[in-house]
């Protein structure tokens, strides 16, 4: 599923290391996530909206992902 | 952030950063005292086979005892195992899952398969032999799934 984690990390100046401590993950969640090879839990896909204040829909981009593509 | 990719593609990809990456700092704790009863326990089994195989421990409720030693310790082993493994974060308990699915298989694989070839000639399979088959799969597991996500 194709997401806009790595912009909004930007946006704020954070890095990989300070995101996962935000989010009781470790780095490499997060560096997986943003290159879109692990797709989060629904909490874990929650809380990342929660941490940057957005709705899920605006972090997660679900016209892009492999169960939309099969069907 | 740019840097970040720039420093991945510079130095490839590396296991022992993936593995420390991997891990929250409470799994970090936890698989550091994983990896404690997993030496305890070889060191345990090697130490009880030699025993008993040269025979300097003879009385038998002292022998019974010493057999159940790495067992107690694998007890253990196992529920350091369990420990560690909740306390990872989602993306390692799906490594660690992957590996556990791969190590089980190989394993399963082995011990059917093998038998097969213990009944036109080959060498009696010993029972702990498919440990080292399982121990063996679930590491390489473990290598491929962590490469897999990183």
């Amino acid at each position: 599923m194709r997401n806009r984690l790595r912009v909004l990390r930007a946006e704020l100046g954070w890095s990989q290391a300070e995101v996962a401590q935000r989010l009781s993950v470790s780095r490499q969640t997060v560096n997986a996530i943003e290159n879109g090879k692990y797709d989060p839990s629904l909490p874990l896909a929650f809380g990342i909206a929660r941490l940057f204040e957005l709705q899920i829909e605006d972090v997660f981009d679900p016209n892009h992902s492999e169960t939309a593509e099969i069907a | 952030m740019q840097g970040e990719a720039m420093t991945k593609r510079r130095r490839g990809w590396n296991y022992f950063e993936a593995c420390r990456a991997n891990l929250t700092p409470e799994a970090k704790r936890n698989s550091r005292i994983f990896t404690v009863w997993c030496l305890g326990w070889a060191l345990s089994f090697v130490g009880a086979t030699w025993l008993l195989l040269n025979e300097t421990v003879t009385a038998a409720p002292l022998t019974w005892l010493l057999a159940l030693v790495p067992t107690v310790i694998g007890l253990l082993l196992i529920r350091s195992y369990v420990r560690f493994f909740r306390s990872a974060d989602e993306l390692m308990q799906k490594v660690h899952l992957e590996a556990l699915a791969f190590g089980f298989g190989a394993g399963f694989l082995f011990m059917t398969g093998y038998a097969l070839f213990e009944r036109i000639g080959a060498p009696a399979m010993s029972v702990s032999d498919p440990v080292a088959v399982i121990a063996f799969a679930w590491a390489l597991g473990q290598l491929l799934a962590m490469r897999r996500y990183s």
